[in-house]
């Protein structure tokens, strides 16, 4: 009995030491502080799926969209979020060019590439973006960042998602990604 | 019995607004999809309201169904009717329906078909090759321009003054000196504010120093369409690292903005060719919903149709029925005032009028049998014994005998009414005035009572065709009533006015006799031409009944109500002409 409860317990740390290996190894964020204000870098494993690729080769849009949240831990109370980012990339094919481009909607910074992983490789690796003033963070308390990571395809009507409901989503919705705004 | 279940008034209301909702929110849907838009932002709040409708509808249907159906099985009057008036009416609605959806489905299907048609797919993607190719004049022209600076540099000194002019002498927007690592070494820009150049890509440079040079055709948010060229620098005596030219040209406007609208086209035609299912799906769905709700709606509207059609029929069972258990008396269903409604009136009057009538003539020969012979000993007793008794004795012998002949006589009266109720005499039709008609009554009815008042106006022709026997008589019944409602006023007044009117193409003469005497018991008011229907102490009850049954043999029209001051008011339509 105690065996089989042994080999459960070990089967059990097994697999969520494989989650967390892989969620490591997938999505990954930290922050700094330099000048007064919480830089931070991420790493996302943004890929297009295949049917992706095709409505993207097709003509249709795509927006990634980044939403962080920086969240007061309370250790006996509820959470309380201090502050959101969010950062959006329009992705799209030009037949013409025959090139990928990329668009940054908040800075509008532009890219293009012919090729596709050029432009993932742009929106997975993330390095100095701003995130929150240190005025705003009491430094005795805990803060978390999350990071919701979503990809959705554009110039769908909505009335058209809903009517087709059953059909594959040509959205994603990636991992969340926490880590802590300082050690 | 009914069809459906959901009978209470607020349920009904739930379903009727729903009813109107979706048929409002379809129209709704119809005109948002002329704007996309408004469209995309209407779409989903319709589509629930819809789907709503349906359900509910769904559900009241079925449970209509299934009501039939029990119904059937329990072989309930009128159930086989309701449910093959329902089934029949459902499928006048259903078939149409299905065909429309079939035809409209087929159609949408070709049509999107066409529209995704092979031709107009090879004709963009033709016209994206010829703009192309008009590009790559203006690229190769670029590469040979950056290729020949590269190859007039002369060293990294003065490197920004030669980029500037070269940058002006083959009109580009931007030069860029840079390494193999992509440190910019030196830059010459048309525009002051552009300080961020895109920068080549690894494998750009790559390929550059592999090939000798690399380019492509670009756009830009900002500048439209442009030319990038890199270019490696061989020339420079100094090179300890590979250098490199990038050069950036702005496409010609005019040339750009074609380039836009062929991209544009072809792009929304991919977007559309990609989403072709979806879009078909929900077309259909669409068209699917809107045709359920309308098949549902007919449904529903059928069962209901054909319930109230049943209804008429089921109550008269349920009247007949009631009416024989407790051998009470067969009233009136208070239904709706349609055809079958009518019919089924006119049936049970009908019935009612046959009975009354076989009663009568039943009545009349039962009580007639024995009249003479009652008479007739009477009368043969007082012969015999006036000789026998004398003084007070024959008083009473001549009194008794006397009363005996008398009530034998109102009893033969009465047996001439019975007959004369329950007898289908044959009408002699002949044109005549009822004026006249009417001055003789009266003059006959007044020689015993002259003490009320008679005000007659008669406006145009007052010539009926008619029976004139059987109108005298309905006139004579008709003021004899009237005479007596009045024997107990002071001030006795009957007014008479005739008229002409013409109603549904029929010219008809208008009776109308008020009088100011004790009017009709509202309780008896409804029934005042039902046989026996009486207030009198010694009336047959027949009067009335007998002049409605004359009036109905004529096809005229009577009437009977009280006045509001005081008396009652009879009217009668005669045709003027008989149809025969």
């Amino acid at each position: 009995m105690k065996q089989k409860k042994l080999v459960l317990l070990f089967f059990i740390c097994t697999v969520f030491s494989g989650e967390l290996n892989s969620q490591v190894k997938n999505s990954y964020g930290e922050s700094y502080l330099e000048n007064g204000v919480y830089y931070t870098n991420i790493k996302l494993p943004v890929k297009f799926r295949a049917d992706q690729v095709e409505a993207l080769n097709s003509g249709l849009s795509f927006e990634a969209d980044l939403r962080f949240s920086i969240v007061n831990i309370k250790s006996w109370r509820l959470d309380r979020t201090i502050g959101e980012v969010e950062q959006k990339y329009l992705v799209r094919y030009n037949a013409f060019t025959r090139r990928y481009s990329v668009l940054n909607s908040i800075t509008g910074r532009e890219r293009s590439s012919s090729d596709l992983s050029d432009i993932e490789l742009h929106i997975s690796d993330i390095k100095n973006l701003p995130l929150i003033d240190d005025s705003l963070i009491n430094i005795d308390e805990s803060y978390h960042v999350y990071l919701m990571t979503y990809i959705r395809a554009q110039d769908v009507p909505r009335w058209m998602q809903s009517l087709t409901f059953w059909r594959e989503n040509l959205d994603t919705e990636m991992e969340m990604v926490e880590w802590k705004l300082f050690k | 019995m009914e069809a459906i279940q959901i009978r209470s008034n607020s349920a009904k209301k739930i379903i009727f607004l729903l009813i109107v909702l979706s048929i409002s929110s379809l129209v709704a849907l119809m005109f948002a999809a002329d704007n996309p838009s408004e469209f995309n932002r209407m779409q989903l709040p319709l589509l629930i309201i819809n789907s709503l409708s349906l359900l509910v509808l769904f559900g009241v249907v079925f449970l209509s169904v299934r009501k039939i159906m029990m119904d059937y099985k329990k072989s309930k009057l009128g159930a086989r009717l309701r449910a093959r008036m329902a089934l029949a009416f459902s499928g006048l609605s259903v078939v149409p329906a299905l065909l429309v959806f079939i035809f409209a489905t087929d159609f949408m299907n070709k049509g999107l078909d066409i529209w995704f048609d092979a031709d107009v797919e090879d004709g963009l993607r033709n016209a994206l090759l010829l703009g192309r190719s008009a590009m790559d004049d203006q690229e190769q022209k670029r590469v040979f321009d950056t290729a020949n600076i590269a190859l007039s540099l002369d060293g990294i000194e003065n490197i920004e003054q030669q980029l500037n002019e070269s940058r002006e002498t083959i009109s580009a927007k931007q030069l860029l000196l840079l390494d193999q690592n992509l440190q910019i070494i030196a830059v010459s820009t048309e525009t002051i504010g552009l300080f961020a150049p895109q920068l080549p890509s690894l494998l750009e440079v790559e390929i550059a120093q592999s090939q000798q040079s690399w380019s492509s055709l670009d756009s830009s948010s900002s500048d439209g369409y442009t030319i990038r060229v890199l270019i490696p620098i061989l020339n420079f005596a100094s090179n300890q690292t590979p250098l490199f030219l990038q050069g950036l040209f702005v496409v010609d406007p005019r040339l750009s903005m074609l380039a836009d609208s062929v991209e544009e086209t072809y792009a929304a035609y991919g977007r559309l060719s990609f989403l072709k299912i979806p879009i078909q799906y929900s077309y259909i769905l669409t068209l699917l919903l809107v045709v359920m709700l309308a098949l549902l709606l007919a449904i529903y509207g059928s069962i209901e149709f054909a319930d109230r059609l049943v209804r008429p029929i089921e109550s008269l069972e349920n009247k007949t029925r009631s009416a024989s258990e407790s051998n009470s008396m067969l009233h009136l269903p208070q239904s709706d005032s349609d055809e079958i409604s009518s019919l089924v009136e006119s049936f049970i009057k009908a019935e009612k009028e046959a009975a009354w009538s076989d009663v009568a003539r039943r009545m009349a020969h039962e009580i007639n049998n024995p009249l003479t012979p009652i008479q007739l000993t009477a009368e043969r007793i007082q012969k015999r014994y006036a000789s026998v008794f004398k003084n007070e004795e024959l008083d009473f012998l001549n009194k008794s005998t006397d009363t005996i002949v008398s009530q034998v006589e109102v009893l033969r009266d009465m047996v001439l009414e019975f007959g004369n109720f329950a007898k289908q005499p044959q009408l002699n039709f002949e044109v005549f005035d009822v004026s006249k008609l009417i001055d003789e009554t009266l003059e006959f009815l007044k020689k015993d009572k002259d003490s009320f008042q008679v005000l007659v106006q008669h406006n145009g022709d007052a010539s009926i065709e008619a029976d004139i026997n059987r109108i005298r008589q309905v006139l004579n019944n008709i003021f004899t009533n009237t005479i007596d409602a009045l024997k107990y006023e002071s001030h006795p007044v009957i007014k008479i006015t005739t008229k002409s009117l013409v109603h549904q193409s029929n010219e008809y003469l208008v009776l109308e006799i008020k009088d100011n005497g004790h009017g009709f018991d509202n309780k008896l008011l409804d029934s005042a031409f039902e046989p026996y229907t009486t207030t009198k102490n010694k009336g047959t009850g027949l009067g009335l009944p007998i002049v409605k049954k004359i009036i109905d043999e004529h096809k005229g029209l009577i009437s009977i109500k009280n006045n509001k001051e005081k008396g009652a008011t009879l009217k009668i339509f005669f045709l003027k002409a008989y149809e025969r």
